[in-house]
């Protein structure tokens, strides 16, 4: 008995010691992640719940096991007001880094909150990797550097410091694998047929250009392509989401390989089945190490440590903030994008807005996975424990 | 936790049946949770013969004060809320009809889960609602239908060969 539970611990610290090396950056780079994330999230992407005020409480269809199911109804005005305030000021606070955690755990209560009411219109969306980012990052601690926090000396050194920033990104990387993982098994049990007279891909196409009218970008392309190229299609996806486990426990190298491809079919998504998948691409740049990958990257890291680029992202992420304050609050309406009205016009904005992040982050990954692969060392090459590295607080670990 | 290890073996199994517990009760019952670890999936694929794609669609239709049936932009006729939850709007009975008990089976076990009912109040702000929507859509204001049709396209000229209704639901607003 004592022999099955070691091994089950063994197998356990393997696993977790592969995702370790297969995600490590540095608490530098989470910093730049951390104000990239939530500039762009509050300009691109921004929580907004206060629409649901604005419709029959009729339509209250909340999921059987969700928290919405524990109310009779949609709670009332100014319940989701509220809630998107909170929301954006916790964005601006996590950008500075003004006690982060306590913020990023205030974001992450809100955003389960507003979403489980958002998701009982009959659907649930998929935006398990918007929580699970912030949900790993709260883990991760990703104000211990470039953030006021840092810079008031409210960060305190911590033995377990780096400990916690690589739990928190093998987290998310796990949850992500996973997540795809979900994604790709029913697509091969359905799409998998080596049939040329039928398409998974048109299945998301055609469907979706009738009811809601996705008619953008290249999406008048898709009907024109080859067969061949939409079974591949079918089969690019399946493989994509059916590897994530195994870029991860592969390598460093690997994982940042796959987060490339799956930016590259994010951002095809966007072009051909106008399905955007902002809010997860931002994410995989969690994994990039911004002082090498960046274009002045180094610079920033060094600028983040200084008060006036703290107050310039500030002044950046709260006039976003403020927008949507003044926008929802005073005038009623609003979207998840600034200077975007929240209809039609506000989706096919959002499309593009997808389609420039995507190919900037697909360079930054393309720029990453060159680093990782020309470097001398790719850090899953090196001994079954990892090197030893020093953390914040200068305490040698592993 | 092990040595070396980000996470304990106890946390590592807790975090394992929560994705796949997630995932199971997404797959095999109409229960997924929220939140789970899950991403979009796929969805039955779309015959192509000859050239011929064959799908099936959901669209709202309203008539006009003519009596002629006509379809209404569901980005229009829904905002604020999302065009893409016309499908989860619709099933749940458009916000109008109580919807009906969910039936599961798992195996041999049949049971039924009900859902909310909607209050006389909550039912009365449904109508207005949708009432002045159809009205500003310059249609009937009492008849609102939820159509599946199965649609047919040329995929090389992306011309609609034919239509074929498979259900309609209609709701008779008042």
């Amino acid at each position: 008995m004592k022999s099955a539970s070691a091994f089950i611990d063994d197998l356990v610290a393997r696993f977790w010691r592969r995702v370790e090396r297969a995600t490590e950056t540095d608490a530098e780079s989470l910093a730049c992640f951390r104000v990239f994330y939530c500039i762009a999230v509050l300009y691109c992407w921004a929580p907004y719940f206060s629409w649901i005020n604005r419709v029959p409480a009729g339509f209250f269809a909340p999921p059987v096991l969700s928290i919405a199911k524990l109310f009779p109804r949609f709670p009332p005005f100014p319940f989701f007001a509220l809630l998107d305030g909170v929301l954006l000021v916790s964005l601006v606070c996590m950008a500075v880094g003004f006690r982060t955690r306590w913020f990023t755990g205030v974001y992450l209560v809100g955003l389960i909150v507003g979403q489980s009411f958002q998701y009982s219109f009959g659907k649930i969306d998929h935006s398990m990797v918007e929580l699970s980012i912030v949900l790993a990052m709260l883990i991760a601690d990703w104000g211990r550097a470039g953030s006021v926090d840092a810079l008031l000396g409210r960060v305190a050194a911590s033995p377990t410091a780096e400990l916690r920033r690589k739990q928190g990104l093998g987290l998310f990387a796990v949850l992500l694998a996973f997540g795809m993982l979900t994604a790709g098994v029913p697509k091969a049990v359905d799409w998998l047929d080596f049939d040329l007279s039928t398409s998974g891909v048109l299945c998301w196409f055609y469907p979706n250009r009738e009811a809601v009218g996705r008619v953008y970008l290249l999406a008048n392309f898709v009907p024109h392509a080859p067969r061949l190229l939409l079974e591949l299609g079918d089969y690019g996806a399946i493989a994509l989401e059916l590897s994530g486990f195994l870029a991860l426990l592969g390598s460093a190298r690997w994982f940042r390989a796959w987060l490339t491809v799956a930016t590259l079919f994010h951002v095809l998504n966007d072009l051909t089945l106008n399905i955007p998948f902002l809010a997860q691409l931002l994410t995989y740049t969690a994994f990039v190490d911004w002082r090498r990958s960046v274009p002045r990257g180094a610079s920033l890291v060094v600028g983040l440590t200084r008060a006036p680029a703290l107050v310039g992202v500030g002044v950046i992420s709260g006039a976003a903030a403020l927008y949507h304050l003044v926008v929802r609050w005073w005038f009623g309406g609003g979207s998840i994008i600034v200077l975007a009205p929240g209809d039609k016009a506000g989706d096919v904005v959002e499309l593009y807005i997808t389609l420039v992040i995507g190919l900037a982050v697909l360079i930054l990954l393309i720029r990453e996975t060159k680093n990782r692969w020309s470097g001398p060392i790719d850090p899953s090459n090196q001994g079954a424990a990892g090197a030893l590295t020093k953390d914040e607080s200068g305490l040698v670990s592993r | 936790m092990s040595q070396g290890s980000l996470f304990s073996t106890r946390f590592t199994l807790a975090l394992a049946i929560y994705l796949l517990g997630g995932a199971a009760l997404a797959f095999f019952t109409p229960f997924e949770p929220f939140p789970a670890v899950m991403l979009p999936g796929g969805g039955e694929p779309v015959p192509i013969k000859d050239g011929v794609a064959r799908f099936e669609s959901v669209g709202l239709w309203g008539r006009t004060p003519e009596g002629e049936k006509k379809r209404i932009v569901v980005s229009d006729f829904l905002a604020p809320i999302p065009d893409y939850y016309v499908f989860g709007v619709a099933r749940t009975g458009f916000g109008y009809t109580n919807p009906k008990p969910r039936k599961v089976e798992l195996g041999p076990f049949v049971f039924r889960v009900s859902q909310p009912e909607r209050s006389r109040e909550m039912r009365r702000e449904v109508v207005v609602w949708l009432q002045h929507r159809l009205h500003e859509a310059g249609l009937a204001e009492d008849s609102l239908m939820v159509r599946k049709d199965e649609i047919e396209i040329d995929m090389a000229s992306d011309r609609e060969l034919a239509r074929k209704r498979l259900s309609e639901k209609r709701f008779r607003i008042h």
